[in-house]
């Protein structure tokens, strides 16, 4: 295997990593599954692309306020789920993010109509075991195993973090211990989303800002399932393989049948092992 | 303590006991309102028949344009009929409904273009092959909850596009089939106005039944079996061959549908059956009351008269919302779903009037 095909590898693997990351968080904060975070990167990478471009922003500041809205949206959903949704059900409250996606994806198709563009973090090439990478990929990489990085650290070594692990073992039980269970919810939405932000810019870099980005929702929930459903390094080993298999596909089949690979990795899994990889079953309820 | 009683779970057994007191409501899935049903029930059916078939013969008589609407919410109310009974009676979340028509119109595509099959024929094969689509699905799922149904079909809705699109350019070259015209025991279904009596005797026979399956066995096992699915066990239900019943119930229907919008529109294409497409039937199940099979049908009118009343309403008002196309309607129908299911008007209704059931 070469080290250009181990490095795109490698990038997609780890933007499914950021956004299974993301998933995987909110579900065992609240056992709602999220649909509409791969919007929520396209909208994010839209923004971006607009004001570094056309507005003529330099890309941290376009990155910056693209984040800040992406995290306002995250800060409605919370409330639409968590506030207003709550008695009605994480069943609702999945089908809520559904309904947001569709919001999203509608604005999207309103303000941009569509349209495909280019967005390149970093220009040029260097050297990786002597053959030439392009910079973004690397970019785009260290970005999103950075930010996957730094969400494992928070949930598995802060104080917060704990508290995330207390609301996902049993709210009731941490309300009763003096956690404000609202106010870790709020952060785990706002770290969903801003996971969500930097993977659909990755994605956005390493092939274009356009609204089929947002397949990529389907293959992080893919992973997250791959990997358990509620735990973190399982959504990582899930995004690795997932993007192993979807990379051999586009190599040595055929470049257009890279999306049936999570389909049918998801059936198998389904049939197979529900509970995922890992040893963690606690969520699934079997029938 | 009729209410009490007519709870889904408590009269949703299998084999309900012959001397237990049934609610007049009959129905188990519309079980908590028995009570205000009992007032003027009849009445009520009787002014519902009447104004559907007061549609039904007036709506000819307004023009084209109207008839082409009615047709195709005729069309999107068979679909989610099929859904609500889905998603509200068995509470399975389904995200491909499209993929289900989609299969249905290529299979009836394939029958009619190289078998020589005629539209009645392709219809059933096109229901039985999704409904197959569908049992597979369900069986594929069977040893998880229903929030992985929800990814499952999702995935199915994709997989669907992909193949199918495929499909489309190999033996089309992306130009879609064409379908002949469509023929019911002789009578040939070719203006807008043919085809409004068709749908609407197929929208009234699918009620009918899907009605009769709900509030019957099928229906009570399903009902159990959403409530509580390990107790449905332990009542002896099958469970797992209750999903795939219900399932594959649902994209029959959604399969025969396929076949009649494929010779409706006059082509079969991938682009007609998107995601997009899944999520307005979802909306329309979600609208009309989930479970609600005749909610399907005036909400399936709603949502399919909406985009074109907002925009006249808005053109009205000097904007023109053209240039916006599927977009705006993307968010009025992702803000209808998520209003209704957070029971915003009736918290509305709560806070103009309160002390008031709405």
């Amino acid at each position: 295997m070469n080290v250009s095909l181990l490095v795109s590898i490698l990038a997609s693997a780890s933007v499914y990593a950021a956004l299974a990351t993301a998933v995987v968080l909110v579900y065992r904060a609240n056992r709602v599954l999220v649909f509409h975070l791969a919007e929520l990167g396209v909208l994010a990478s839209y923004l971006m692309v607009t004001l570094s471009g056309e507005a003529g922003w330099s890309l941290p500041a376009s990155f910056l306020a693209a984040l800040a809205v992406a995290l306002a949206v995250s800060v409605l959903v919370h409330v639409l789920v968590d506030h207003w949704g709550r008695p009605f059900g994480h069943f609702v409250g999945t089908v809520l993010t559904i309904a947001v996606g569709g919001i999203l994806m509608g604005l999207i198709g309103m303000i941009w109509s569509g349209r495909t563009v280019r967005m390149i973090l970093a220009e040029g090439r260097t050297d990786v075991f002597g053959e030439p990478i392009s910079t973004n990929t690397l970019v785009v990489m260290g970005l999103c195993c950075l930010a996957t990085v730094a969400v494992h650290l928070v949930v598995n070594r802060s104080r917060l973090g704990i508290s995330m692990r207390a609301v996902a073992n049993s709210a009731s039980l941490a309300r009763h211990r003096g956690i404000q269970v609202s106010r870790v919810l709020l952060v785990v939405w706002l770290l969903s989303g801003a996971l969500g932000t930097i993977a659909g810019i990755g994605m956005a870099s390493l092939s274009a800002v356009a609204m089929e980005g947002a397949v990529i929702g389907v293959s992080a929930i893919v992973a997250a399932i791959l990997g358990g459903l509620t735990s973190l390094g399982g959504a990582i080993i899930g995004s690795i393989l997932l993007a192993f298999g979807e990379q051999m596909v586009i190599v040595y089949v055929d470049p257009r049948y890279s999306q049936v690979v999570p389909i049918l990795v998801l059936f198998t899994i389904l049939v197979i092992r529900p509970s995922g990889l890992s040893g963690r079953t606690e969520s699934v309820v079997r029938v | 303590m009729r209410t009490v009683l007519s709870r889904p779970l408590s009269t949703a057994g299998p084999h309900p006991p012959a001397g237990e007191a049934r609610p007049p409501s009959r129905g188990a899935a519309q079980g908590d309102r028995a009570g205000r049903r009992e007032t003027g029930a009849l009445a009520r059916r009787l002014a519902i028949g009447l104004a559907a078939i007061a549609a039904v013969g007036l709506l000819p008589t307004q023009g084209l344009y109207w008839l082409a609407l009615g047709n195709q919410s005729a069309i999107a109310a068979i679909s989610a009929m099929g859904l609500t009974v889905l998603v509200g009676t068995a509470g399975l979340l389904s995200l491909g409904q499209a993929a289900f028509l989609a299969i249905g119109g290529f299979t009836a595509a394939l029958l009619v273009i190289h078998m020589g099959f005629g539209f009645l024929g392709a219809m059933a094969a096109g229901g039985v092959v999704a409904g197959l689509a569908g049992a597979l699905v369900a069986a594929a799922t069977a040893r998880t909850v229903g929030i992985y149904l929800a990814v499952g079909t999702l995935a199915l809705q994709y997989v669907v596009e992909i193949v199918l699109s495929d499909v489309e350019v190999q033996l089309t070259s992306g130009m879609g089939f064409q379908m002949p015209v469509a023929q019911v025991l002789g009578v040939e279904l070719t203006s807008e106005e043919d085809w409004w009596y068709f749908l609407c005797l197929m929208t009234f026979l699918v009620w009918f039944v899907l009605r009769a399956i709900v509030r019957g066995q099928p229906g009570r096992t399903w009902v159990c079996m959403k409530e509580n699915a390990t107790v449905a066990g332990s009542l002896g239900i099958p469970v797992r061959r209750a999903r795939m019943a219900a399932f594959a119930l649902s994209s029959l229907v959604a399969g025969a549908v396929g076949v009649v919008h494929g010779f409706y529109m006059g082509t079969v294409q991938i682009t007609n059956y998107s995601l997009h497409l899944s999520i307005v039937y979802l909306t329309i199940a979600v609208l009309g009351r989930l479970g609600s099979i005749g909610g399907a049908i005036w909400a399936a009118a709603v949502i399919t008269v909406l985009p074109q009343a907002l925009n006249g309403f808005m053109r009205a008002l000097g904007f023109d919302l053209i240039a916006f196309g599927a977009g705006l309607e993307d968010v009025v129908l992702g803000l209808i779903l998520a209003m209704i299911l957070l029971e915003a008007p009736r918290r509305l209704w709560a806070r103009i009037r309160p002390g008031r059931p709405a």
